[in-house]
């Protein structure tokens, strides 16, 4: 059974004079983390503001395993964390989570212990839980209001711009809590401008554009994703393929296609571009010029939702094939 | 009625710094009357209004300006209860600020050697400010519905001026429709029943019994039907 379906949705705004979302059908399966990318303007909060229930669409059909969303059984089920994070900056953190436990309808035995383990979960500690929110942080808010979205294992997790403002280490337990959410079967549909994010969590992503889903791209289905790194260099002395492969293995990368003196690189994160890197240069290559190449949202960002690789772009509930290790496009 | 709701309402409404300093003027202000000038009496406990306005002022418009209505809504909760229950929770408040302050105006009056009655407590006292600050709240909500931050108060405030004005040109002009207009205006913004009626007649005014009840019942299905209709996403603005 679809865990979500949205069927033909259309919304306006301001007497119809703006169309948010034009005739937006998708299909989420139940466990699928699913990202929404699109330009500023282009419908993903509006997108996400009908799938909550919070606004209602003009025509078309929302449901969540066979629900509409703002049904009460589906919203006891649903954890939410918006964009722009206002909590209740009187309360502490801890009364903040306790109070969403309590509206969340959550076993009130249980309250105090999961509440705790929630602050826990995300890093804050309990003197943080202590403090009242209006002292907190942006980083700490964005952690507390994931804390809160998080609460009693939701089947369904909505989550915009989850990492704004966060820092790497926030980022990193962000990646690590979304795995661990994984792991319980939850659908998760993230908005986010942090395409790269986007590209290493989400199983498949939908490019919104002008309140229509210009393509959805399956990307990495929960496998590592690979960088590619373009390197060049001076002369071509000591640089022939069966080389730089060798190089590239003993640093942990590969050769994804050479046409000297330029070489494309698979490396697995920055870590693994500056090992590459330092073995090049060991060796003696003269590199000249070394440069990160976008991700595969990134070229389908810069395309408008054509799907890189594919001229004209796919149909928009027509996925395409996940990416080989350099992106896809190599 | 949603518990947490409640509770989180009286939290939030005396953990203000600004509401409490004047809550506590109200409460302790007719007290220090009653204690320290004798010529004063329970009368001085005109209280139902000023703890209306205090604690009742922007119960949802602040919560939509502020933006966590988002969160709460994606909660499993009925829009009637979450405007039930704030109303409620300060409903609630009203009425022990104004049993408590009652209760230690009977003492202070008592250590004087007066005789109080519990009818005149419980008639002049009680039920007047309870209704005139429930009623008053019901109105706020109404305007709160639909009204961002505490554009409430500001709404009642104007309604009030613009009843006297009305009441006034009618008295002038000699035109009583006018003047009825500006009364029923005042009936609106500012429900109450006068059971000094009750008390100096034995009748029951059931005119303004009516008009109360019904005033006070709209408000709050009103502010239910707004909010319920109300589209709560930062895509909508």
């Amino acid at each position: 059974m679809t865990a979500i379906k949205v069927a033909e949705v259309s919304k306006t705004f301001r007497a119809g004079s703006v169309r948010a979302l034009d005739r937006v059908s998708l299909e989420i399966q139940p466990g699928e983390t699913f990202g929404i990318i699109g330009p500023n303007g282009a419908g993903k909060t509006t997108l996400l503001g009908c799938l909550l229930g919070l606004l209602r669409c003009d025509s078309g059909t929302i449901t969540l395993d066979g629900m509409p969303p703002d049904d009460l059984g589906v919203r006891r089920q649903t954890g939410y964390l918006p964009e722009r994070l206002v909590l209740d900056r009187w309360m502490t953190g801890l009364d903040f989570l306790e109070y969403h436990h309590a509206l969340a309808e959550l076993d009130p035995a249980r309250r105090s212990t999961e509440c705790s383990e929630a602050l826990a979960r995300v890093g804050l500690d309990p003197s943080a839980g202590r403090q009242t929110i209006r002292r907190y942080s942006r980083g700490m808010l964005q952690r507390l209001g994931l804390a809160q979205a998080l609460l009693g294992t939701p089947r369904f997790v909505f989550l915009d711009e989850p990492i704004s403002g966060v820092d790497p280490a926030g980022v990193i337990l962000f990646r690590r809590l979304l795995t661990e959410l994984k792991s319980t079967g939850a659908t998760v549909i993230i908005n986010s401008h942090q395409l790269d994010e986007v590209e290493r969590i989400c199983d498949r992503v939908a490019f919104v554009r002008g309140g229509q889903v210009q393509s959805i791209e399956t990307v990495t289905a929960g496998a590592e994703l690979r960088r590619v790194l373009a390197v060049r260099w001076s002369g071509s002395a000591g640089t022939d393929q069966a080389r730089l492969s060798s190089i590239a293995a003993q640093a942990g990368a590969s050769l994804a296609s050479l046409a000297p003196p330029t070489a494309r690189f698979s490396v697995a994160d920055d870590a693994g571009a500056t090992r590459l890197l330092h073995a090049l240069l060991s060796a003696g290559v003269p590199i000249i010029e070394a440069a990160p190449e976008g991700g595969r949202l990134e070229r389908l960002f810069e395309t408008g939702g054509d799907a890189p690789g594919a001229p004209g772009g796919a149909p928009a509930d027509a996925p395409t094939a996940p990416s080989g290790p350099a992106g896809g496009s190599a | 009625m949603n518990t947490p709701v409640f509770l989180a309402t009286l939290r939030q409404r005396f953990t203000s710094p600004m509401r409490l300093v004047l809550t506590a003027t109200v409460f302790a202000f007719p007290l220090l009357l009653l204690a320290f000038v004798p010529r004063f009496g329970l009368f001085v406990v005109q209280t139902g209004t000023p703890y209306a306005f205090i604690l009742g002022a922007g119960l949802i418009g602040q919560e939509t300006s502020s933006g966590v209505m988002q969160l709460l809504f994606a909660r499993p909760i009925r829009r009637w209860e979450y405007v039930f229950s704030r109303w409620l929770a300060v409903a609630a408040a009203i009425a022990g600020l104004i049993v408590a302050q009652l209760a230690i105006a009977s003492l202070i009056l008592m250590a004087r050697g007066e005789t109080i009655t519990a009818r005149e407590v419980l008639l002049v006292g009680f039920t007047d400010q309870v209704l005139i600050g429930v009623g008053i709240l019901s109105v706020l909500v109404f305007f709160s519905s639909f009204l961002s931050g505490i554009g409430d108060v500001a709404a009642i405030v104007l309604g009030f001026i613009t009843s006297q004005v009305l009441q006034g040109i009618g008295q002038i002009t000699q035109r009583p429709p006018i003047a009825r207009i500006g009364q029923e205006l005042l009936r609106f913004v500012k429900p109450e029943i006068q059971t000094g009626l009750i008390r100096d007649l034995g009748a029951i005014p059931w005119y303004e019994v009516v008009s109360y009840f019904s005033t006070v019942s709209l408000c709050l299905a009103v502010a239910v039907v707004l909010i319920n209709r109300r589209e709560i996403s930062y895509a909508s603005e």
